[in-house]
């Protein structure tokens, strides 16, 4: 049995938007030879990210931190000297936005070229199609895909998904495209280029089933606050003593149950506000308003404890702290700590990946720029 | 060719999160082998409460491509079938409540036994051992658990719902691992077991907001704003519920939206510099929005992209169906469906340059193929087939 998983391949990682960065998490953490490549002044994700912060005259974020543990890092600042890299790598992996392509010395026509078996290139909109050089941070991204138009208020404008989530799907898009095209024997067709736009990852891995939706039922997602839409009563957010909890009864055995948990009023039952569709969809704030003694006189976790009791799906909605300290991701021994690129300890969750064979590579400092922890 | 063919996957997934990582195996080439029974349906497969359909779109989406067969598995005729199908599979893959594998004798011993070459995923709430293992999850739950919920919303306002994102982020998690076993076998000649837990995968998606959290308590949620860029929002544009996400990363950036919005009066030099428009930030989305509120969202759209300003209309389901470069792409399809005819559906979230890696068909009906697998694949007779069928050991 080798050590890890991807023990033995040899990945070289360009990132100037997250998503690679993500992909050379994945793939370095489970046992690859990550090469992080970058200009002189370094990853721009070292200091343009959100959730900035600073140490001993060094500044890193979050996001760096976090998806940059253990690797190696070259500065490069000539093409040769990346074609170099390149040539013979099992992956490479690189998100750069195509206008950013000239500045490295790369063409999208010669990916192929650069001597690497599979070259996943990440973009906002893809190497082709009539919107490819259109420019896509995070926010354009998710609204394009079809994500933001369901997530906040009616009154209010759509949200995009909060931190980086293009960044973190696309890595894993990347990832598992890569790898299943290094199982294949090198053929006679030489390198293989797979494409990747983000907004694609959004239109179809989240926005599909809301697609197929409409085209069997012209049924438009909505956006509703704390609550979901063409669900039955309940699918939603509730406030509580305490904060939020989620409460999720769409199966009639689980509404049965909701009833019997607020004390059996007749008008849940009796038809007073239609169907549970009905109740959701045209009279769900007047029937939270009915609920709300029995809610407000709760916590968050006794609410959730004595749904989950009943089988009814029920969570506290965690502010982050409370997520991180939540006992059963402590149980589970999710979190691991590393030195950040500024030097300070940074605690994180690890990747949730358990074996009964190879495990997973241990976390290691992230680089400081110019390449030295 | 393409790069999963010749992999055969055993697939004893239902819902949403489980189907949804042997759907990616099943876009890359492999054979997905569904098991499926009569008896307990797959909620995907069933009616829906609204759409109130005999054909279940989610179904539709979720089991496209892959084959079905339909076992009682408490009869030892359908084990023998599924042990079988491990001798000759690469994968197995399920999303029971722990437990329920090793109960109808198919545990990850039992099978590596079978086929030590076979690589295994369980997904599932939370995990496989532990004092939450046997808690039942659903997507808003890990959501809310998670902390992802309460990072979603205004900074000004409470979490948002954000429906199934969870979901799909644990099947794109799982399908990564496997991919990675697959590899991993290639090397040692031995098949490996994995325990994902949806819980964990939650977590991963914050994993910059806990550090930060850790580091100064500071994560909180900013909407649509950015922490560096100004103007950085979704604008509303002509039309009802029409909206423009809008990014702004420079000051070159800046200025040339102000050509864009033909220099107005407000757009003072003073607004120079992503500090100076960060101070007056609400100011500042008030007249962007009071500019785009009179635009055409997909001329404005294309004014500013060619300007060299990220932006792009917050998009619909009849948004994304007609979208022509999504369409080029292939990110929308249209398939043939045997029932409805042509029909536009989602595709693969890749393109493989010079390959042919997409969504390309329908999902399959209840025991579709039953003979193709019991007596093509695994070489019973039709007489054998019929029996066990009379038998209700396949149904």
């Amino acid at each position: 049995m080798s050590d890890y998983p991807l023990s033995g391949l040899r990945c070289v990682e360009m990132s100037e938007r997250g998503s690679a960065a993500f992909a050379g998490k994945l793939l370095h953490r489970m046992g690859a030879e990550v090469v992080k490549v970058e200009a002189p002044e370094g990853d721009p994700l070292r200091c343009r990210g959100s959730l900035r912060h600073e140490s001993g005259g060094r500044t890193t974020t979050a996001a760096f931190d976090y998806f940059n543990d253990g690797k190696t890092v070259e500065v490069v600042g000539a093409r040769a000297r990346l074609a170099e890299l390149v040539d013979g790598a099992d992956i490479f992996v690189l998100d750069l936005e195509l206008d950013r392509y000239e500045a490295w010395g790369l063409s999208v026509d010669g990916l192929r070229d650069l001597g690497a078996r599979v070259v996943c290139a990440l973009t906002p909109f893809g190497l082709s199609g009539p919107y490819a050089q259109f420019r896509g941070p995070e926010i354009v991204e998710s609204a394009y895909g079809g994500m933001s138009v369901g997530i906040g208020w009616p009154e209010r404008p759509p949200l995009r998904m909060p931190l980086m989530q293009s960044a973190i799907q696309g890595g894993l898009v990347a990832s598992i495209a890569a790898l299943a095209t290094v199982l294949e024997p090198p053929g006679d067709d030489g390198p293989t280029v797979v494409d990747i736009s983000e907004t694609d990852v959004w239109a179809t891995v989240h926005a599909g089933t809301t697609m197929v939706a409409f085209l069997f039922s012209n049924r438009m997602r909505r956006r509703a606050g704390r609550r979901v839409l063409g669900q039955p009563y309940p699918h939603q957010l509730f406030r509580c003593k305490d904060g939020l909890v989620a409460v999720q009864a769409s199966e009639r055995h689980q509404f049965q149950q909701l009833v019997e948990m607020v004390g059996s009023p007749e008008w849940m039952t009796d038809r007073t506000y239609g169907t549970r569709m009905q109740m959701n969809n045209e009279h769900a704030d007047r029937i939270d308003e009915l609920l709300a003694p029995w809610f407000m006189a709760r916590t968050r976790r006794a609410i959730s404890e004595e749904c989950q009791r009943r089988n009814i799906p029920s969570a506290p909605v965690h502010t982050i702290a409370e997520a991180r300290d939540d006992p059963a991701l402590q149980e589970l021994g999710c979190f691991e700590t590393y030195e950040g690129a500024t030097g300070v300890q940074v605690t994180v969750p690890r990747l949730p990946l358990r074996f009964t064979e190879a495990g997973l590579r241990p976390p290691g400092p992230v680089p400081a720029r110019g390449g030295t922890a | 060719m393409r790069p999963l063919d010749g992999i055969r996957v055993l697939d004893f997934t239902n819902h949403a999160a489980g189907p949804y990582s042997s759907l990616m195996l099943g876009l890359l080439g492999a054979e997905i082998v569904r098991i499926e029974s009569r008896a307990r349906l797959d909620i995907q497969r069933r009616p829906h409460p609204v759409y109130g359909r005999f054909d279940v779109p989610n179904f539709d989406y979720l089991a496209g491509g892959k084959k079905s067969i339909t076992l009682d598995l408490k009869t030892d005729t359908a084990k023998a079938i599924v042990r079988e199908l491990v001798e000759v599979s690469d994968v197995a893959v399920e999303n029971f409540r722990p437990g329920v594998m090793d109960r109808l004798g198919f545990g990850w011993e039992v099978l590596h036994e079978l086929n030590p070459r076979l690589c295994m995923l369980s997904l599932s709430a939370y995990g496989q051992d532990g004092p939450h293992s046997g808690r039942p999850g659903y997507a808003p739950v890990f959501a809310a658990e998670g902390g992802l919920g309460y990072m979603t919303g205004h900074a000004d306002g409470s979490p948002a719902e954000i429906r199934n994102l969870m979901d799909h982020q644990a099947g794109m998690t799982a399908a990564f691992v496997l991919v990675s076993l697959l590899e991993e076998r290639e090397r040692s000649g031995s098949g490996s077991y994995a325990d994902l837990a949806a819980r964990e995968v939650a977590a991963m998606l914050v994993g910059e907001s806990i550090l930060q959290a850790l580091h100064d308590g500071s994560a909180m949620r900013v909407g649509n704003r950015h922490e560096l860029w100004c103007p950085h929002g979704v604008y509303p544009v002509r039309g009802e519920d029409r909206w423009v996400a809008l990014a702004v990363r420079s000051d070159d950036e800046w200025q040339r939206l102000v050509k864009v919005m033909a220099d107005p009066a407000w757009c003072t030099d003073d607004l120079l510099g992503a500090e100076a428009r960060l101070a007056r930030r609400d100011e500042v989305d008030a007249r962007v929005a009071g500019w785009t509120a009179a635009q055409d969202a997909e001329e404005l759209v294309q004014e500013l992209q060619h300007a060299g300003i990220a932006a792009d209309l917050s998009m619909t389901a009849a948004d994304i169906i007609r979208d022509p470069h999504l369409r080029e792409r292939g990110a929308v399809t249209t398939l043939h469906h045997p029932e409805y005819g042509e029909r536009a559906t989602v595709g693969a979230p890749w393109r493989f340059v010079d390959a042919d890696v997409a969504y390309d068909r329908w999902s399959p009906d209840l025991g579709q193929h039953n003979e193709e697998i019991i007596c093509g694949l695994l070489g019973h007779s039709a007489e054998e087939l019929q029996r066990w069928m009379d038998q209700g050991a396949v149904r």
